[in-house]
Order: C-alpha cells, then structure tokens, then sequence
C-alpha cells in the first residue's frame, strides 16, 4: 500500500515477484495503477488518504467474524490488558477520544493507561515517546489482564467495539474501493493468516507523507498482530525506504528529538533538567527498555570519554534541552522570521526539495550564513542568484560557503538498507580536487572549534573539549 | 572462450566454443570489457534507494572506470536498475565540484577559495553565532545549554559514521538543538 515498488525499488520487487511464482499472492492497494499494480495478482484501487478506513475494515472484518489468530493475539499482544476507567472511546465522546483539548488540539493520554493505581497511570502518560518508544511504552506496573477478553474495558473489547463501524459498506463507501474486492483482500490475508502461513505488508511515503502517516502505521500494526504476522518469518510491516541509509540516519540519528538508538532527546518541557530526572522520567519496568539508565551513560561515555564522571552527571548538562518542535520543517518556519542565524546542508536540497520550497528560499535569504556541502552546486547554494524569484545578489546578506564533497565510492562507511541490514562500502579512489569526505569536513571543523575553544572556562564549552578526535581514529575508517 | 589462428586453412581467426571451431572477425578477438584491466575491483553499495544493492568499483590508474552489480550479493545477484547503473555518471562527472566556492554578502558572484580558508572561516561563524545565543537557561531558569540560532540538515545518502559524527559534534559538543535529516522529510 502507497509505493509503487515495481519502479521505485525495482531489484528489491524482483523477490515479491519470485514469491509470486511460488504461489504468493501480491496485493496492491493504491489510488494509481501503475507498474507494481500490472505486476501483481490483485489490483485494489483507494481513494486518496482513505488508508486507515482500509485497514479499519480489514481489523474489523476479523474481530466481528472470529478470524483472527488466537494463541497469538493471547501469547504476544496485550489484547487481554484491561484499560483505565477513565478512558473514553472517540464514539462515545463526540467524535474525540478522552483527554482532548481543544486549545492545543492535541490529546492528554493518561487516561488511555492501563488500569492500575491513578499516580503511576499519570507517570506513564508522560513518559518519553521518541520514534522507538511510542507504541513500545511498557507499563511501570503489570497491567491486570483478563484472558478470556470479556472484561468490556480489556484492549480486545475496546478495538471490536472501535473498529465496528468499519462495515465494508463503509470501506465501500469511504475508500471507493468495490465491495467484493475488499472482501477479497480480506479473504487472502485470513487464509494466510495462522500458524504455517504469514503475509507481510509493505508501505512507503504513500503513507508516511500524509500528516498522519504514523496512525496508517499504527493501524497496520494492529490488524498484523491480530493476524499473528508480526515476529515471524514472512510477517511485518515494511517500511519501503527511499535512499541509501534513511534508516541509518534514524538509528544513529540526526533528528531533533532522539538521541543515538533511539534515546528520547532530554527537554525542557520534559523536565529533564538532571540526568536522574531523565532516567526517572524514562526509566519503565521490564523489557528492553529498562535499560534506558545504563544506555544513556553509555551514550555519555562514548561522547565525553574520561571527562563523563559521576560527579558531572556523566557530562549529561552538555547535552542541549529541546525547547520545542526543533524539526526542520518549524525551524525553516524559525529561519524566515529570522531567528535562525547559521544553517549547514550536507547532501540535501531544502530550496528545491523540501515542503513549501519558496518559503525555503525566503528563509535562505533570512541567514547569516549558509554552509552548503554536496557533489554538484545545487539550487540551495545557488538560491542568492538562482531562485526562480529573481532577487538580486546585491539585497542577499547571506555569506554562503560551498564546500565539494566524496561520493560513496570515494570513502569507507556503513549504510543502513530499508531490510535494517548494515553493509561496509569501501573506499576505492580519493575524491577529486579539494573534495572530502563529510566525515573528514565535520571532523575538520570539529578540531578547529575545540582550538577556538580551548581556553574557555564557560561550562557550556567544556564538552568540545573531550575527544571527538579519539572517535574517527577508532573507527580507522579511510575517509 | 578460446581462440586461436586457423593455421593453413585460411579461415581466419576462429574461436573453440562448442564442438567445431567457429569463424571469428578480428575486431571481435581485439574487443574486451574495460573492466578486464582494472587494477582492482572495490565492493560498494548503491547510493540511491535503500534496497542496498552492492556493487563492484573497478579502478585503473586511481581513476574509477566502470561500475557495476555485484554478483556476490543475496540482494541484487549482480544486478542493478537504471539508475543504480549510472552511478558511474554520478560519481565520474565533469559537472562536479572540485573547488570550494565563496559567495560573500551582497556579491553577485562566486570565488574560489581555499578549503583550509573555507574551514577556518566556518569555524569561527558557528563560534560567533553559538557565543551569541547560547543559553543556558529559559526564561521560566529551567535548564536549556542550548542555541536555536543554528540548524543542520542532512541528506540520507551520508554514512552512519557522518550522522554520528554530527550528532556528537554539533549537539553533543555545541548544544544545537536542530540536527535533521531527510529521514525525517
């Protein structure tokens, strides 16, 4: 759903197409027909942005019919967890669910907790959600559980009675998509659906770049653990990523609000003011992310090396506080009013490819300086002379360097593929004239800040100082 | 495939693939891949979509002359699609940058300048900016060690090593808060 693989990733679709030679069945559920539709044994046409009635129905036609995968769904899913008193579904509350507010319009979900003493049901509300935690968000008590799911607030009861208007007449009717074909798609995945047999669904920004994306996710996720497909061989949700290492820049990450593996960025607004209060606010019982105390000083520990004692919080006050929605498309918002005063590019185009490209070029103007780094001058270096708006060069402030960097065949490093498989590409050749590596760029000027630096005594300044040399020489990476 | 002259019988050159030696025009003896004189062949990955595609780099005279699908890879079995084959184009290209280039305030055009100028230069914006407006605390005293006046955005064909590098640096050493990446576009 919402990808056309066939031309997009057309090596990685040549395995979707040996599997239909051995009997898969491949369904494309898109408003286009395109290759990857000629391509497949069912085309299912969808209106635009109807995928979560899609998917809605799919959930409900299984729950209302018994359908779905039982040992499972009671094994590894929390469909027998019983849900807070104070919890209001969206049907029995004017369309909204419990906890909404109309001011921020945006919801409170403590009363969406598992049921349990109400001051612990509150700390988990307000628990971190970066990317990896949401959805994982383990309770801080064992949640009670009734494992004949007729308890009327347990999970499982609280999704049939969600899902019950997903009728296919309203699939029919919301998504456009013919009755029998839906019923179709159901069929396939039900007969797929059990202990021999898994289907697997595959998305990419078809969905993710619609404004909620991550609730089409969300409802995949459902309707897979009720078909028991997540977990298992031939299962998942695949995330059909579109450029070499998407995945790794959101592992390591260069986003705003993550820290390296999917740490939550310490915030303002989070009170996180000290490293205990980070790891009290983010610290949950049991499962992977119990962890999370010893992950972040570990994190510390590699950053600051011996300057990370236990006396300085492990250097915790260098890391900066969010004070807000720092993502780029806010911050290029921030850069036009002015308030954003230096911006360096690597690799990317914000004039020509990022959301609203025109308030891009105003918010380019708007810099003190710019540092572009790319193989190719692209249109953000180039906005100051090249911008379809025709401004003149003599009314641009911004000082704008732009520096020639290496293609991937012209240094060592690792990419992440969409499959989460982390591959070595060697260097092969040095790249032409004064070109570098990022890495060599970032580490250059890395090494010139700490001399500016070095006699600072401001404790802001104290975590440049630590080795940030000690990291490039350890990886002996030839860049 | 073999070939050989035909000795006295004045067929020309023939090649001995099956059974009967078969004639054989000296153009096509002469002709041969260029990648047969590479002085080594590099193990790469595709840089464009992220299925991860490996590919074979073969090198002559430190110059890259061809790349190709690597046949060792479960991914791609010696495959690419279009435009993974032309990341020879991409990489070997007349049109590349090869020059830091300059643009001062208010100038009309570019210059070229030194890449150790360009770094020194760059270092001292960010520390001028980042002295600036660095703050420590909110306006509310909550603690911030922080500035919004610098931003970063990355592309996603960088390498794990840069992002971390990035991270490390321009977060963990200067306390900007707006690191991004096309991951999130």
């Amino acid at each position: 759903m919402g990808s056309n693989m066939a031309e997009n990733h057309p090596v990685g679709f040549r395995w979707p197409m040996k599997a239909k030679e051995r009997g898969a069945t491949i369904i494309h559920v898109d408003p286009r027909f395109s290759r990857t539709s000629a391509a497949a044994n069912l085309y299912v046409p969808i209106r635009s942005g109807s995928d979560i009635a899609f998917l809605g129905g799919l959930i409900n036609y299984v729950l209302s019919r018994e359908l779905w995968f039982r040992e499972y769904v009671l094994a590894y899913t929390n469909a027998s967890s019983i849900i807070s008193d104070d919890y209001v579904d969206a049907e029995d509350n004017g369309g909204v669910f419990s906890g909404y507010d109309p001011q921020s319009r945006s919801y409170d979900n403590a009363s969406w907790a598992y049921a349990g003493p109400p001051q612990e049901a509150a700390e988990d509300a307000s628990a971190h959600s970066g990317h990896g935690m949401e959805g994982t968000s383990p309770a801080k008590h064992e949640p009670a559980r009734d494992e004949t799911l007729q308890h009327p607030r347990c999970v499982y009861q609280i999704l049939k009675r969600h899902y019950a208007r997903y009728t296919p007449d309203m699939v029919a009717q919301v998504c456009g998509t013919p009755q029998e074909l839906f019923l179709q798609v159901a069929d396939v995945l039900v007969k797929n659906s059990g202990r021999e047999r898994t289907s697997a669904i595959c998305y990419a920004v078809g969905w993710t770049q619609q404004s909620y994306g991550a609730q089409i996710i969300r409802a995949a996720g459902i309707l897979q653990l009720l078909l028991g497909n997540m977990g298992r061989p031939g299962g998942g949700i695949m995330a059909l990523r579109g450029h070499a290492s998407i995945q790794g820049s959101t592992d390591v990450p260069t986003l705003f609000d993550l820290l390296p593996g999917y740490l939550p960025h310490p915030a303002v607004f989070k009170g996180d003011d000290t490293l205990e209060k980070y790891t009290r606010e983010s610290a949950v019982r049991g499962g992977y992310w119990s962890n999370l105390p010893k992950f972040i000083v570990s994190l510390l520990k590699a950053w600051y090396g011996d300057a990370a004692t236990k006396d300085n919080e492990y250097g915790y006050q260098w890391v900066p506080k969010l004070t807000g929605d720092h993502s780029h498309v806010s911050t290029s918002a921030a850069m036009a009013d002015g308030e954003v005063k230096g911006f360096i590019v690597f690799g990317q185009n914000p004039a020509n490819g990022s959301p609203h490209a025109g308030l891009q070029r105003i918010a380019l103007t708007k810099l003190d300086w710019l540092v572009a780094v790319d193989l190719y001058e692209t249109e953000t270096a180039a906005f100051w002379y090249g911008a379809p708006e025709g401004w003149k060069p003599a009314d641009i402030k911004t000082e704008v360097f732009l520096l020639p960097t290496a293609g991937p065949a012209e240094k060592d490093g690792t990419f992440t593929n969409t499959q989460r498989l982390l591959q070595f590409h060697d260097k092969a050749i040095d790249p032409p004239g004064d070109a570098r590596s990022d890495l060599w760029l970032v580490y250059q000027l890395g090494r010139r800040l700490k001399d500016l630096y070095r006699d600072s005594k401001r404790p802001q300044d104290q975590g440049l100082l630590p080795p940030l040399t000690q990291f490039v020489a350890t990886l002996n990476l030839r860049f | 495939m073999a070939v050989e002259q035909s000795g006295g019988l004045g067929l020309g050159p023939v090649s001995r693939v099956g059974m009967a030696p078969q004639p054989m025009s000296r153009e096509s003896i002469e002709k041969k891949p260029r990648t047969r004189d590479a002085d080594k062949i590099v193990a790469s990955v595709c840089p464009y979509c992220a299925v991860g595609c490996s590919q074979l780099v073969y090198v002559k005279d430190r110059k890259i002359i061809d790349i190709e699908g690597n046949p060792e890879s479960p991914i791609n079995e010696g495959t690419l699609c279009p435009k993974g084959a032309s990341t020879y184009g991409y990489l070997v290209n007349p049109n590349r940058l090869t020059t830091v280039r300059y643009r001062a305030p208010h100038s009309d055009h570019w210059e070229d300048r030194p890449l150790e100028w360009a770094l020194d230069r760059i270092a001292q914006r960010i520390k001028e900016t980042r002295d600036a407006t660095f703050i420590e605390h909110t306006p509310e005293g909550k603690v911030a060690n922080q500035t919004t006046a610098i931003a970063t955005l990355g592309g996603a064909t960088m390498d794990i090593e840069e992002n971390y590098l990035i991270k490390k640096l321009f977060s963990g050493g200067l306390g900007i808060v707006s690191i991004e990446n096309q991951a999130r576009i």
